[in-house]
């Protein structure tokens, strides 16, 4: 009896323990940031989904897209493209860290020879960040600070730095 | 109410829109010629001196353009400002020391993910078309430490080659620092309009003594007074370092005959 009885309690303690850390709160899965420097050049407009989420692990996806102008030297519009996309695994609650690995594509218009004509050409630049952020799984605004260095037309290595400001909805 | 804020608005836009008046004199006829300053200038997503910078300035309506050159160990003029290659580009060491063929695949390092491309003068002049109609100052970069007759008469005929071959003597204004380049250039072609780089004083010393068509001088270090000095004594007056709104309207309120600027879209707004 007395076993029965602290099998019970044990039980139903347990219980309560889980029901307790059950989340109460809905995660907020979308984010939209501006980040100066970083993996879009000299600044990007940046959206990101959370694709999976288990305990303090977070993984997300991240596309960004921006531009150094949108005419060319002929005076036409013909606008550059960047357009960083990244994976990234995030550890944390509120104070997150985060590391990624992605490619830019960039479409850059230039003088090509032997004419010296207007020529855009796609070129791929693998690129990294080591970061911190503050996001809140409930959503709000978010702040994040990285290293991001970028491996340009994968040959070249920068290092690079990227301030973001965002919010998660 | 309403009526006082229309009048409110009115006087808004019409002080907006209110296009600046200059009183220029000086010895261009009274015009100010409008040069970028290496094309779109130090703060432009084009670096200083590529084909692209280059040729936007002239198809944005500047009377021309400044371009930095120097010479390649093979007499070979590359459009390129800085002593060091590491400075601007993905190569090392100095163009002087190195043959064309050595840094013909240098890329600029900015913008990121750009790669523009370092060019030599025969490149620039056989493709940009009706814009050789333009005017074109030539700023010869000397960092090569060799003062032989033999290199200054390389230096100086590898610039008229390009000038004779393009047929463009009569918009071309040489932009000299050191004074036996001077002298060597005066000598092959006394007709070329020569510009000294200099400061002010040492600058009006050396147009006297060589005869020259101008100075090139700083902005910051030039007063309006300075200007007038040159001009009364027949030389016109080009101004570098105009960074900005306040410095093209300073430039213009000094009376130079020429400006370089870095912020061209500006200069031509309120000169044109």
């Amino acid at each position: 009896m007395k076993f029965a009885l602290i099998i019970f309690f044990l039980t139903v303690f347990l219980n309560l323990e889980t029901f307790s850390q059950i989340k109460q709160y809905k995660i907020r899965r979308n984010t939209l940031f501006l980040e100066a420097g970083g993996l879009g050049g000299y600044g990007s407009l940046n959206y990101e989904k959370l694709i999976l989420h288990k305990n303090q692990i977070m993984s997300t996806i991240r596309v960004g897209i921006s531009t150094y102008r949108v005419v060319d030297f002929t005076n036409k519009f013909n606008p550059d493209v960047i357009l960083p996309v990244t994976f990234n695994a995030l550890y944390g609650q509120n104070h997150k860290i985060e590391l990624g690995i992605g490619n830019t594509f960039s479409t850059i218009v230039r003088a090509s020879l032997p004419d010296m004509k207007a020529t855009r050409t796609l070129d791929f630049n693998t690129i990294f960040s080591f970061g911190y952020r503050f996001q809140k799984n409930t959503g709000g605004v978010m702040y994040r600070c990285a290293y991001t260095p970028i491996l340009e037309f994968n040959e070249y290595l920068r290092h690079w730095l990227g301030i973001s400001f965002g919010y998660s909805f | 109410m309403r009526k006082l804020f229309l009048i409110f608005f009115f006087i808004v836009i019409t002080v907006a829109c209110k296009k600046e008046e200059f009183n220029i004199i000086n010895l261009n006829e009274n015009r100010i010629t409008v040069l970028g300053h290496g094309g779109m200038g130090i703060a432009s997503t084009y670096p200083m001196n590529s084909f692209e910078s280059i040729v936007y300035s002239l198809n944005l309506g500047a009377d021309g353009t400044e371009i930095d050159i120097e010479m390649t160990k093979d007499s070979i003029l590359v459009a390129f400002h800085d002593f060091e290659l590491s400075d601007k580009t993905n190569l090392s060491g100095n163009i002087f020391n190195k043959n064309w063929n050595e840094i013909s695949h240098a890329t600029y390092k900015d913008p990121i993910y750009t790669g523009y491309k370092i060019i030599n003068l025969e490149m620039l002049f056989s493709n940009i078309g009706n814009n050789r109609e333009k005017i074109f100052a030539l700023d010869c970069k000397n960092f090569n430490p060799d003062t032989s007759i033999n290199y200054r008469l390389t230096y100086c005929n590898a610039i008229l080659k390009i000038i004779d071959k393009y047929n463009i003597q009569n918009n071309v204004f040489l932009e000299l620092k050191r004074e036996d380049m001077i002298m060597t250039m005066k000598m092959l072609r006394p007709e070329l309009k020569i510009f000294v780089y200099s400061d002010f004083n040492n600058g009006l010393r050396i147009a006297k003594k060589y005869q020259l068509q101008g100075i090139v001088v700083s902005l910051d270090k030039t007063t309006k007074e300075q200007i007038s000095e040159a001009h009364e004594n027949g030389f016109m007056v080009t101004v570098y370092n105009v960074h900005s709104n306040k410095k093209n309207i300073e430039a213009i309120n000094k009376n130079a005959d020429i400006i370089e600027s870095d912020n061209l879209k500006h200069l031509l707004k309120i000169l044109k």
